[in-house]
Order: structure tokens, then C-alpha cells, then sequence
């Protein structure tokens, strides 16, 4: 099954959990930015929960299929029409040989994703199917899709008959698990503090916390931040209160990871998303926990975020919830 | 040798950061480099990647799998039985073709240092660097082991577009970019060789721990092999 690309949009990528195993070569992971949204896309299909996506940012993509098909779409709420007609983001969208699947602006969060029954079929790349685009690798052909781009799906008349037919029921458990509430909750990582809109993010004192006083701990933790514009794959760029260090913000190039907070020369803190380089020379004050990183993936420009330290032992127990949660839904569209 | 007490920072629930202190140091970083290969070789269950640099890995890992204690674990008895090793690389022979319009900056750095262009090749193509990491671009090495004659200060305005190969000087360290980018270094030669090869870019020609031996050769060797590189790949 091949799914025709009639409009690209902003800036639509491939995206997996990304490449590892090839950060002492200089490769970064690359992936989703949001990769909760990005399995929960799958979780609906009963795909995978690795399986490779689109990832639209900001105003997505128009596709065309050549088959009838299932897709999801998570994350970032835009404006979703099947041959202009409205349907829902977070439901399976059973569509026709021929039908025109438009991804329009994405009104809260930044980024959307698209999952399609059986999953995008291009070829692995150093055992991914992400697209990195600082090096210009994996993917379809290491760049954004553009008009007349053509996307292979692995797809299977006769399973999706059955998921098809069984559609109706599954939805009502999920409706029962309670799980739509928990898709809804995990759309709104803003909280209100006094009249302003914040994101709270959870993190961990990062490996250099040393490097700071507590003064400078304290004005990371108790500061509001707003994100710059230029944000983008790599990094998550914030302005505001200046972060004081004991002597300087340099340290001996070391390994840095998604969620990685590096404090700038300028005492302002970068939060290392997908694309973000293998290494870095700037002390990292905190490293933000696995599940809040799509909440900073979903911020926009001149959006506000506040930090908050918490233990490793609350991070672990939130991924492994998260984990479960993901892993039910999976099973259930699946079965 | 002394056995290696590595220290184990936290840096998530997914991750932790060893080091072995933070000295810019050829033993230290080989012994890093041993270590870090003994750590692959031992193939530690739920560790999804490690990125080794000057004298730090940072381990990432599946925290559903494993944890900061099991994996700590692991290492210090791989730590107990590392052996002594004079070097644990190759070294790689990298042809520059110096100066010319190969090297832009090469009469800069001669001004600068007060050598000839002779006496900067020489110089500058003596050492074997020992590559401490990889890191920034793909196949970008960080080298060590540059005479201290040829310190030369980066350029005031950093270059938008620097050919893939060209060979620099930036303060005290040297080195290659693999991939054609902004930087600003002064360039003093370029390799004719394809450092990184976006079709088989996992092929690299070196890794950390390696060194890295820099040839001179003339403009006509560069044109060879730069045909070379065209043939292979057609």
C-alpha cells in the first residue's frame, strides 16, 4: 500500500524511538520528539509501539492513499479532515482507496503524529527509521516530506477486516478503562499559576549540578521560563531568569542525552531534544524525566515552563506507568 | 597497573555518567577507551547506548530493564579485570594536500607562529594525535598531541560554509571536518579522503582511541585521489 504525499506541510519527518548505538561515531538518536504521542498514535492501531510515524509540526501533511487503510493521529491537537470532512484525533480513522487525509494547523501543542495500520515501510537505516536531519540520514531520504513523495505501508487486507469488525467493541472498553480520560489528561501539560499558563516539567539534579550555587539551583527551580524561537529538533531554547554558576558554565566535552539541560554562557538553560549533538562543553544543571519530555516537545514559542526537581525513584514510577498504560492500549487494539 | 575506581553519577532514571576524573590526559582517556570496550564487549542487558568522551561514558539504558546499581555492578568487575595496554587503536594515515587553496590560512598561521610553511607541515604532520572522542559532527575528532609551536587563534568572523576534509588549527587543538559545515578554525590543508559517506556512514575510517597520522602530498596526489573517491562510488 503506498500513501501519496500532496502537501508536505511545515516540516513533516519519519520518526521512530530513534538510532542508537552509534553516539561514539558523532550519530545522535534522532526519533519523535514527543514519543508519548508518538506510541500512543501506534497504541490505537495496535501497532507496535515503535513502529515509524509522521511527525507534523505545526501545519501537517496531505495524504492521499492508494488503498483503504486505518490511521491515528496523537499529540498536538490540529484540525483533521478525511476528504474535507472533520474526524477525530485520538481514534483509529478507517479510510478509502482514494481518500485525502489533511492534517491542517495544529491549534494546541506543536507537533502531530500519524500512525498507519501496519506501520511506514521504508527501509531501516543503521537500524532505524528515523529521520536525522542535522546529518541529513534515515527516513525518506534524510529530509522533510514534500509534494509527490511516496510513503510504503506495510499493510494487511485481511487484519484489518477483523480490526475493523471488532472496532466498536474495543472502542467501548477503552471507554470503560477509562483510557480516553487518560489520552485527554495527557494533552494538557499546562497548569495555571496565578493568571499564567505554565508547564510544569518534572526533573533530576543533572551530572554537573556541582557547577552551580544554590542560588542558581534555586532560580532553575523556582523561575518561569518562556521558549524562544529558536526552538527547534535539537533544542528547546529558554529565556528568562539568569542561572548563577561557581565559576563558569565550561566543562570537558562530555556525552549529554534527550532531556539534558545545559546552561549557556549566558546563564539561560537549552533543553536537548531528539536531534540534539552527541556531546556538549556546557554544565548541565538537570536532566528532564523521560515522561515530561513531550510536554516540552509540545511547547511553542513564547510559551512559559516551570521546573520542578523530584527523585529518580517518582521518574521511574511515572515511565513505568506510562509504560503500562501504553502497553494496555496496544494489547487491547491488537486482540 | 593500578586498578581503575571510576565514579557513577545519576543523570536519570535512564542513565548515568562514569568518570575517571577530569583531566585531559593520553592514559586516562585510553584507559577510558579500554573500558568502554569491554563494556560493549560484555553486552550488559537493557543498556541502549554509551557515548564515551575525553575521560567520561555516559551509559544510557532501559530503566523497564535495568538500574544504575545493576549496571555499576557489571562495570566494576570489568573494571578489576582490565589489562595493562600500551594502545589500544590503530592509527590511521590521513593525506593533506597543505596551503594553496587547500589550506586558505596556512600564510596566516606561518605569520602567527613565525615558522615557515615548511616548517608547519612538518610540524603539524609529525605527531600521530591520539583521537580522545568523537563527537559534535559525525566522524568530527577531537585530537590531542598538537605542537605547541602551532597555537593559533581561531578566526575573529567563523567561515559559513567550510569544505568537507579541510584540515585546521582552532587555539591549541587540530583537527578535520568530516562533513561539509560552518566553523572557525584556520584551515591549513584538506584530505582528499570521504570521511564520512552519507550511503555507508556507519563505515567510519577511525574511532576514539585510534590516532590519526596526517601526510602531506601535493596537488596532483590530491586530484588522484579525490578520482578515486568519485570511482568508488559510481
Amino acid at each position: 500500500m503506498t500513501v501519496e504525499v500532496i502537501a508536505g506541510g511545515t516540516l513533516t519527518t519519519l520518526q521512530d524511538l530513534g538510532r542508537f548505538g552509534f553516539a561514539a561515531q558523532g550519530f545522535g538518536s534522532s526519533g519523535a520528539c514527543d514519543k508519548h504521542a508518538m506510541r500512543l498514535a501506534n497504541a490505537l492501531l495496535g501497532n507496535a509501539l515503535a513502529t515509524a510515524v509522521l511527525e507534523c509540526t505545526l501545519l501537517g501533511s496531505t495524504l492521499r492513499f492508494s488503498e483503504a487503510s486505518l490511521v491515528a493521529v496523537a499529540g498536538g491537537m490540529p484540525t483533521i479532515t478525511l476528504n474535507d470532512e472533520p474526524v477525530s484525533a485520538y481514534r483509529p480513522i478507517p479510510v478509502q482507496a482514494g481518500d485525502v487525509l489533511h492534517i491542517g494547523l495544529i491549534a494546541n501543542g506543536l507537533r502531530s503524529y500519524v500512525a498507519f495500520s501496519g506501520g511506514i515501510n521504508t527501509p531501516l537505516f543503521m537500524g532505524s527509521r528515523a529521520t536525522d536531519l542535522r546529518t541529513g540520514i534515515g527516513g525518506l531520504h534524510g529530509r522533510a516530506l514534500t509534494a509527490h513523495d511516496l510513503l510504503p505501508i506495510k499493510s494487511d487486507a485481511r487484519s484489518l477486516r477483523r480490526f475493523l469488525h471488532t472496532l466498536p467493541d474495543k472502542l467501548t472498553i477503552l471507554d470503560k478503562m477509562d483510557c480516553f480520560h487518560w489520552m485527554a489528561h495527557t494533552l494538557g501539560p499546562f497548569r495555571y499559576i496565578g493568571a499564567q499558563k505554565t508547564a510544569l516539567v518534572r526533573c533530576v539534579l543533572g551530572p554537573q549540578a556541582a557547577y552551580f550555587t544554590q542560588k542558581g539551583l534555586d532560580t532553575f527551580a523556582n523561575s518561569l521560563y518562556e521558549v524562544t524561537v529558536d526552538s527547534n529538533r535539537m533544542a528547546c531554547k529558554l529565556r528568562g531568569a539568569k542561572i548563577e554558576a561557581v565559576s563558569g558554565f565550561d566543562i570537558i566535552s562530555d556525552g549529554i542525552m534527550e532531556g539534558s539541560v545545559q546552561v549557556s554562557a549566558e546563564g539561560q538553560p537549552l533543553v536537548m531534544l531528539a536531534d540534539h549533538q552527541t556531546t556538549g562543553g556546557y554544565a548541565k544543571i538537570a536532566t528532564i524525566i523521560s515522561v515530561d519530555i513531550p510536554t516540552l516537545a509540545q511547547l511553542r514559542p513564547g510559551d512559559a515552563v516551570a521546573f520542578r526537581y523530584v527523585s529518580s525513584q517518582e521518574a521511574l514510577l511515572a515511565i513505568r506507568e506510562e509504560n503500562a498504560m501504553l502497553c494496555k492500549i496496544k494489547e487491547l487494539m491488537s486482540r | 597497573m593500578h586498578p581503575i575506581t571510576p565514579s557513577y553519577t545519576p543523570v536519570a532514571e535512564s542513565a548515568l555518567l562514569l568518570s575517571l576524573g577530569d583531566t585531559i590526559d593520553e592514559s586516562v582517556n585510553r584507559q577510558l577507551m579500554h573500558l568502554w570496550q569491554k563494556t560493549l564487549q560484555a553486552n550488559i542487558k537493557g543498556i541502549l547506548e554509551i557515548t564515551p568522551a575525553f575521560t567520561t561514558m555516559l551509559i544510557q539504558f532501559d530503566p523497564i530493564l535495568t538500574d544504575c546499581q545493576t549496571i555499576t555492578k557489571r562495570i566494576q568487575k570489568l573494571c578489576r579485570s582490565l589489562q595493562d595496554v600500551e594502545s589500544i587503536g590503530k592509527t590511521v594515515d590521513i593525506p593533506v594536500c597543505y596551503g594553496g587553496r587547500y589550506g586558505e590560512d596556512l600564510s596566516y598561521v606561518c605569520m602567527h607562529t613565525g615558522l615557515s610553511q615548511q616548517e608547519v607541515i612538518s610540524l603539524h604532520s609529525k605527531p600521530s594525535y591520539l583521537i580522545y572522542m568523537i563527537g559534535f559532527l559525525p566522524a568530527f575528532p577531537y585530537l590531542g598531541g598538537m605542537d605547541e609551536r602551532l597555537f593559533t587563534p581561531r578566526l575573529q568572523n567563523p567561515r559559513v560554509r567550510i569544505p568537507a576534509g579541510s584540515v585546521g588549527i582552532g587555539g591549541e587543538q587540530t583537527g578535520i571536518y568530516p562533513v561539509e559545515s560552518p566553523g572557525g578554525w584556520q584551515l591549513i590543508g584538506r584530505t582528499p579522503l570521504m570521511l564520512f559517506d552519507p550511503q555507508t556512514p556507519e563505515k567510519s575510517l577511525y574511532q576514539a582511541g585510534d590516532r590519526i597520522r596526517f601526510v602531506p602530498i601535493d596537488a596532483a596526489e590530491y586530484q588522484r585521489l579525490s578520482q578515486e573517491n568519485v570511482e568508488v562510488q559510481t
